[in-house]
């Protein structure tokens, strides 16, 4: 019983928290935002392989530089510190990435509202959508997020003619 | 009166004429010769009332704003040299992290340890100090996570599976954003 008040409580207090992060990433990091939304958009099929490879890679460095890190004699913690980093890079490809797909969605519910409107109503919708039982939870957040997480990776690596405004 | 047939401007030379985008002695050429060519001064009256007529035409909006489409027809240009350096740095780590467990078993990793405790000893082994906070940081945080289940306990990986497990995805990496990322083009959906 407890375990499910800390549940609701914890998406209570987080849901909100991840709208206005996914707001203030499409604020304060509008081109890349802008990059992957469109990458996603246009390339769904791409940008869900690209965020599987990544996501892929990034996990097994992790994995790869703890586990040397334990295996190491010296155990001088150098490896567990380098193993934040590919982290922290999957971390902020993730948040940039569904900052996109939020945009994304945003963009099709509300075609009529201003950028930030959107964002928000679109990151909403995902969360709402994420927290379905079973299907949101195993099904679309994930697809979703490697969606974007792929349409970061596009956005970083090409260079696409900018859409007329 | 010139000569018919010899040196008449061309028509590209009548119409830059015209428009003053000649060359100071190009443009005193063409005058010269059209002030004695009457062809060339019926060409020249020709291609006036012609342009004459362009510019008194008005001006008609495209139904359509052909601007998307020109920028979608246009490919996509790939980064490729951050995304090689960016590779080659991302091997090195992993490689390096491959070789660490090896290395210190080796008569190499001796010697580098004796390196590394003088390096310690010294004064910059306040980085080391900083270091070992963080590491112990990091430990204590992740202990926190795996002890309520949140995470799972990573369990003690063999070396060669950890060779193996970082050369796959270091290989499919490589080669799935090699592919991925080869030159396309960006298409934009439609909003019905």
């Amino acid at each position: 019983m407890n375990e499910g008040l800390g549940l609701l409580l914890s998406v209570l207090i987080g849901a909100p928290g991840l709208v206005c992060m996914l707001t203030l990433g499409t604020v304060l990091f509008p081109r890349i935002v802008r990059a992957a939304q469109r990458a996603a958009a246009g390339m769904p099929g791409r940008s869900l392989l690209l965020g599987v490879v990544n996501l892929l890679f990034l996990t097994a460095l992790v994995v790869v530089l703890t586990a040397a890190g334990e295996r190491a004699s010296s155990r001088s913690g150098v490896l567990e510190v380098l193993a934040l980093a590919p982290a922290l890079v999957l971390a902020s490809g993730l948040t940039v990435g569904l900052a996109a797909m939020s945009a994304l969605i945003g963009d099709l519910l509300v075609p009529q509202r201003g950028p930030i409107s959107q964002v928000v109503i679109g990151a909403a919708a995902l969360l709402l959508a994420g927290l379905t039982p079973f299907l949101g939870w195993f099904l679309f957040f994930p697809v979703t997020a490697l969606v974007g997480l792929g349409g970061v990776v596009i956005g970083l690596f090409s260079r696409a003619p900018e859409p007329p405004a | 009166m010139s000569e018919p047939g010899t040196n008449h401007p061309t028509e590209a030379e009548l119409q830059a004429y015209l428009d003053d985008e000649l060359q100071a002695p190009s443009q005193t050429r063409v005058a010269e010769h059209v002030l004695g060519c009457l062809a060339c001064t019926r060409r020249l009256d020709q291609l006036g009332s012609l342009f004459a007529l362009i510019e008194s035409m008005p001006d008609l909006a495209l139904g359509k704003d052909l601007s998307g489409e020109v920028l979608r027809a246009l490919p996509s240009e790939l980064k490729r040299l951050p995304l090689l350096t960016m590779l080659e740095a991302a091997a090195a780590v992993a490689l390096a992290a491959l070789g660490f467990p090896w290395l210190a078993t080796s008569g190499l990793g001796g010697v580098l340890a004796q390196a590394l405790e003088g390096w310690g000893s010294s004064r910059v082994g306040e980085l080391n100090q900083l270091i070992d906070t963080l590491a112990a940081g990091l430990r204590q945080g992740l202990q926190g996570l795996a002890t309520p289940a949140v995470l799972p306990s990573l369990p003690s990986i063999p070396a060669p599976q950890l060779w193996l497990l970082g050369g796959s995805a270091a290989l499919l990496w490589a080669v799935g954003n090699g592919l991925l990322l080869r030159r396309s083009v960006i298409r934009r959906k439609e909003r019905p």
